[in-house]
């Protein structure tokens, strides 16, 4: 979609449909920063993200590292004072980064690597997100690691969902 | 009702095996039946719903749909899981539009009437703790415990169960079978999730933070709801220790165990062999092993 010239408008207006909650709502207290356990880690505090969204710069936050070290806690929209779903509307931010070609992070890819190993058994075991930690012997020991992990029988009502659902070529979950 | 739509998820048929072990075996002595969801598949955990929010949906509504051919209340065990299955529930039955689509997608119209409740919630309802009481052949006396619920399990969308600034159901657990809840600040606080596997020194620091809090309270051990948070916390003590020269060795268990040990099931049936920072010297200590 990297020729696909789309206003930054166009895409606040769609992350805030898909959210179903409203950026322009924020008046700034910034009560999520302050909730945030992230914070120390942020090129840009939730309440920012909030106030750039207001203003029309959405491709500054989707080049962010700030959305992706985001783990949904939910922290900032239990204290919300306009019960604005900050969590859903980062959720759709990596969504049209990753869209947009604007992302190239860690986490992107570690999201894109569960989601292929979803595809193709239905269930997620832990194998390939442990080696680089060194933690794949210690936890094959202490049995932690499954060798043979069950699958879902129904495989075709799983790919079907994945093949069905919007934006599956986007995202790059591919066959 | 004492029968559930048990939904295990992928932690508790690989890593967190001891949470799946300890929750069957607890329930069947709360007198609670478990029916694996037949073919259940993953929740997606943060992956979908990061990358693809109408997969997100699709994949619970599968699961909803399952264990709502059985006719009975989903029982979940995962913190993770629970989240994304009670968030799928509420949007179905509240966005008449997302309903159409996900009917659409799975060919079904989507008949979703069981509810989403956590292993957490039931275990410590009235009625399962007075049987805790009165089946008990230990005490939890003499341990001081951090009851630690992290993000996911008590900040769910409105059908949450407890107070998401100051959950309290572990806590109360804990003092009905003798131990100390300790007060301390971080019971809500994020382990960081799968951030330790992309973002390690990000990761390390909410990790660090959790496990110098709750020494600083004078816990003898945390205790986890969820797998992520427990193998966050467990997982990496030893590399911690390693990288900043302090010494990082608190137990971290599930508080499932905690009741089958009290219920007097043996240490090895509740798989506290498969921590990684051996509980055995604190446990003992207190005459639960």
């Amino acid at each position: 979609m990297d020729n696909v010239i789309v206003s930054e408008e166009a895409i606040i207006a769609e992350i805030a449909r898909l959210a179903g909650s409203n950026p322009n709502e924020c008046y700034q207290c910034s009560k999520c920063a302050g909730a945030c356990p992230l914070i120390p880690n942020m090129d840009l505090p939730p309440s920012v993200i909030m106030r750039l969204l207001q203003v029309g710069k959405v491709s500054l936050v989707m080049s962010s590292k700030a959305i992706w070290l985001c783990t949904g806690c939910k922290a900032c929209s239990t204290r919300c004072p306009r019960a604005i779903d900050l969590p859903k509307i980062v959720d759709c931010l990596k969504m049209l980064a990753v869209q947009y070609g604007y992302c190239s992070s860690e986490q992107a890819m570690f999201h894109r690597t569960f989601l292929n190993s979803l595809r193709s058994s239905g269930r997620v075991y832990g194998p390939n997100f442990r080696r680089e930690l060194k933690l794949g012997l210690p936890m094959l020991l202490k049995g932690k690691l499954k060798i043979l992990p069950s699958k879902v029988k129904n495989q075709q009502q799983i790919r079907h969902i994945f093949a069905t659902t919007l934006q599956t070529r986007e995202d790059g979950v591919h066959e | 009702m004492n029968k559930y739509a048990y939904f295990p998820g992928c932690s508790l048929h690989s890593s967190a095996a001891e949470y799946d072990m300890s929750t069957r075996r607890v329930a069947s002595k709360l007198g609670l039946e478990l029916v694996e969801i037949p073919d259940w598949n993953c929740c997606g955990a943060a992956s979908a719903r990061s990358l693809n929010q109408q997969l997100d949906l699709a994949l619970n509504a599968r699961n909803l749909s399952l264990a709502s051919r059985l006719q009975l209340d989903i029982l979940v065990p995962c913190a993770a899981c629970y989240q994304r299955l009670a968030t799928a529930s509420l949007v179905l039955q509240e966005n008449k539009q997302e309903y159409e689509q996900i009917s659409l997608v799975l060919g079904e119209k989507l008949a979703i009437t069981s509810k989403v409740k956590s292993v957490l919630e039931v275990f410590t309802e009235e009625y399962a703790l007075n049987i805790l009481q009165r089946e008990a052949q230990k005490s939890l006396s003499g341990l001081k415990i951090a009851a630690y619920y992290g993000c996911l399990l008590t900040r769910s969308p409105k059908n949450g169960f407890d107070n998401p600034e100051d959950p309290v159901s572990m806590d109360k657990l804990i003092v009905r079978i003798g131990g100390e809840a300790l007060p301390w600040p971080c019971k809500t606080e994020c382990c960081g999730g799968s951030l330790s596997l992309t973002e390690p020194a990000t990761s390390f620091n909410l990790i660090e933070r959790l496990l110098n809090m709750a020494k600083a309270c004078g816990a003898d051990c945390i205790v986890t709801a969820c797998p992520l948070c427990q193998g966050n916390l467990d997982m990496y003590q030893m590399q911690l220790s390693k990288e900043t020269g302090k010494e990082y060795d608190i137990p971290i268990l599930y508080f499932t165990q905690l009741m089958g040990l009290v219920l007097g099931l043996d240490f090895k049936s509740m798989g506290l062999q498969r921590h990684f920072i051996d509980p055995t010297r604190v446990l003992h200590r207190v005459g639960l092993t």
